[in-house]
């Protein structure tokens, strides 16, 4: 059936441009016909099957309308405002049909996954939510709207037991997952006491553990910082020794100049963590070896040399 | 001279690989400019103003069917395109500003707040009405600031506040660190701040810091260039930041900075995007303001703690197409999200202090631009004067 027979009796609502309109997108006949539709029910407020049905074209034709979204659960809402909880919980679960379909091929869109909130919290069913998130992180990985949803769903359900085994097989995957990462952390701080020595000492060995396979990895050591830095370096020597060793390279090389593609085998993260790791012990042997270190840092890090003659300048800015 | 190539993994995955391939784009990028130039003198290497102009102006009036995904943003194409041309000194024709400013009092809601298109037809909502109210201070006029219906858009504001502290984007919608900002920013300018508008903001925004560092979207969520900058100048507009970690927000902001291609990437092991040279670097003179206040960032030694210098080799190498305007890396096509935050990067280089560390670039560059007010990222000028003009002392 034709947009223009549905809507016999509705007259479409054109957009007013004024007479020198300003970054107006050429739209086709169609985006203007949809629109025009949507604007009238919009305003009328008409909360209708058809109108929902017009939500969803207009959708199509730009996922990002949060208009639209907002319109669809007011529909939804008050067409089954008096229905039997059956009815309403067989119109959200098609609503969460349309959202998964809509999720997969806007998997970057803020509104897609708010409104798949509402759903999920209308039908209830938030063990199914993993298993979606699931697919749509087997594309994206690092997904961030996913991501949040699936924190969303963790915290709201208390889904906890089987994400710290979901979280490592993806770092296994992918250990440059930094996503991944941080969902570690997050599991951990809602779960545990993160700050305690068991939690702090099996954090520590199992991001070493990585830290070894690849040292050269950002996440790893944004996460070992994470979990040791809020409980001070002193009572965890395993970090230092840890550090010290995988420096060696820089270390040895404290007499003389480094040839330059020697640069390249020096883990900069070790040395960087060194020199909070000694400065935090705020005595002047520990102050004065983060100086040296950071000079060492200033050639090794280019891009960050300013950096690094700052944190030697500022030996307690750290704290 | 930056490395070449990252070292090379022990453990290669796809992180990894999509890295070395950005990398290699971004040489073909640099070697192509080698080709046309000789050598990698800076000298001869500048913003290609003209045709970024051109651009910019070609999108102003209309736009082809493509950008319908933006029919409900359209007040930051707005933005994105008028920011750009202020940054670039880039005069509009008074005709052209008055439609400009019409159509943006269209886009507003007699309740209150912004839409993304014109009323009706769409809901108010607070990154249009950031974007509408930036632009309109840009453009600077009597007519531009009484466009904005203070009193209706002081109810939005409050409309949108959450128990927690944040605010939604829109009613029924999601609440995160931009919610914060853009409330905010638009409040403070348009002198809209009240204590019941800010209680509790500060609290929710910090919350939203993470173990890295940076900021997230909502509390736990993974720390990012957006968010952080967003989080950070809210914070500074709330004159909270000491509820911040800041030196660990600047231990995670310099890590950001690619150590090969010298441009930045928004979250830890993701590539390097042309848009993060503002999230990113316009963080770092709100971070410095704050070490200065402090007194950790003495007039004696570094002034600007990342690489001025790098960022700048990473904009005009790599993100500046050929055909003018700017693009997220080589090998993607520019839009005007893109040219607008590659140039605010650009113009927060231009106001950076010379630190020693830094190599020197030639004078030319940061004269190409206007500095920016990098809390509201409007003209510094232009903030300035719609300040006086709200909040008359
Ligand atoms: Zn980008």
């Amino acid at each position: 059936m034709k947009l223009a027979d549905v809507f016999s009796d509705l007259e479409p609502l054109e957009q007013n441009e004024g007479p020198q309109p300003v970054v107006q997108i050429a739209a086709t006949p169609q985006f203007v016909e949809v629109m025009g539709y949507f604007r009238r029910v919009l305003v009328n407020q008409e909360f209708s099957q058809r109108a929902l049905q017009l939500s969803a074209q207009a959708i199509a034709l730009n996922a990002a309308n949060y208009t639209a979204w907002q319109f669809r659960r007011r529909c939804l809402t008050e067409l089954h405002a008096a229905s039997s909880e059956e009815q309403r919980l067989a119109a959200w679960r098609d609503e969460l049909e349309f959202c998964d379909e809509q999720c997969r091929n806007n998997m970057k869109n803020y509104q897609v996954w708010f409104h798949r909130r509402a759903c999920v919290e209308q039908v209830g069913e938030p063990q199914k939510e993993l298993q979606f998130i699931e697919e749509i992180l087997a594309e994206d990985a690092k997904n961030y709207h996913a991501w949040g949803h699936r924190q969303w769903a963790l915290r709201t359900y208390s889904l906890w037991a089987d994400e710290l085994s979901f979280v490592e097989r993806l770092i296994k995957e992918d250990l440059r997952n930094n996503s991944a990462w941080n969902q570690r952390y997050y599991v951990l701080q809602h779960t545990t006491d993160i700050k305690s020595p068991e939690v702090v000492k099996a954090e520590i060995a199992f991001a070493s553990k990585w830290i070894e396979i690849e040292p050269n990895n950002d996440s790893s050591w944004a996460y070992l910082k994470g979990i040791v830095r809020p409980v001070g370096y002193s009572a965890y020597p395993e970090v230092q020794q840890m550090c010290e060793r995988l420096a060696a390279g820089a270390l040895d090389e404290a007499a003389g100049p480094t040839q330059e593609g020697d640069a390249s085998k020096i883990c900069l993260n070790a040395l960087s963590l060194l020199v909070d790791i000694l400065q935090a012990q705020n005595t002047p042997k520990g102050t004065a070896r983060a100086e040296a270190l950071c000079k060492q840092l200033q050639r090794l890090d280019p891009i960050r040399i300013n950096y690094w003659i700052w944190r030697a300048q500022q030996p307690r800015a750290m704290g | 001279m930056l490395p070449r190539t990252s070292p090379p993994p022990r453990v290669p995955t796809a992180t990894s690989d999509e890295q070395r391939a950005t990398e290699e784009a971004c040489h073909t990028a640099v070697d192509k400019w080698l080709d046309e130039h000789g050598a990698l003198a800076r000298d001869s290497l500048s913003l290609s103003r003209a045709s970024h102009v051109a651009f910019l102006n070609s999108g102003l009036r209309e736009l082809p069917s493509g950008y319908c995904s933006l029919d409900a943003s359209r007040p930051w194409i707005c933005y994105w395109i008028i920011h750009s041309l202020e940054m670039l000194r880039e005069p509009r024709a008074d005709e052209l500003e008055e439609d400009v400013v019409r159509f943006l009092a269209s886009c507003q809601d007699p309740s209150g707040g912004f839409c993304g298109g014109p009323f009706p037809g769409q809901s108010p909502h607070l990154a249009p009405t950031y974007a509408a109210v930036n632009t309109l201070v840009t453009i600077g006029t009597e007519s531009a600031y009484r466009a904005i219906d203070r009193e209706s858009l002081r109810r939005f504001l409050l409309r949108m506040k959450t128990a927690e502290g944040g605010f939604t984007m829109h009613e029924d919608g999601e609440a995160d660190v931009r919610g914060s900002y853009t409330a905010l920013a638009v409040a403070s300018l348009c002198n809209l701040w009240t204590d019941e508008l800010v209680e509790g903001a500060a609290e929710f925004v910090a919350s939203c810091q993470t173990y890295e560092g940076g900021i997230g979207a909502t509390p736990g969520e993974e720390a990012h260039g957006g968010y952080t900058f967003c989080g950070l100048a809210a914070m500074v507009l709330l004159n909270r930041v000491e509820l911040l970690r800041v030196p660990h927000m600047m231990d995670w902001l310099v890590r950001r900075q690619m150590a090969v291609h010298g441009g930045f990437q928004g979250r830890t092991n993701k590539l390097v995007d042309s848009c993060y040279s503002f999230w990113q670097g316009g963080a770092f003179p709100l971070i410095q303001s704050v070490l200065e206040a402090r007194g950790e960032l003495p007039e004696t030694g570094v002034r600007s703690l990342f690489s001025t210098t790098g960022l700048f080799d990473y904009i005009l190498t790599c993100s500046q197409s050929p055909q003018g305007g700017l693009r997220d890396k080589p090998g993607r096509g520019r839009d005007y999200y893109h040219t607008c935050y590659a140039l605010s990067g650009y113009a927060v280089c231009a106001a950076e202090p010379p630190s020693p560390g830094s190599e020197g670039v030639p004078a030319h560059w940061p004269a190409a631009v206007d500095f920016v007010n990098p809390v509201y990222n409007v003209s510094a000028a232009k903030a300035a004067k719609a300040l006086e003009y709200f909040c008359p002392s």
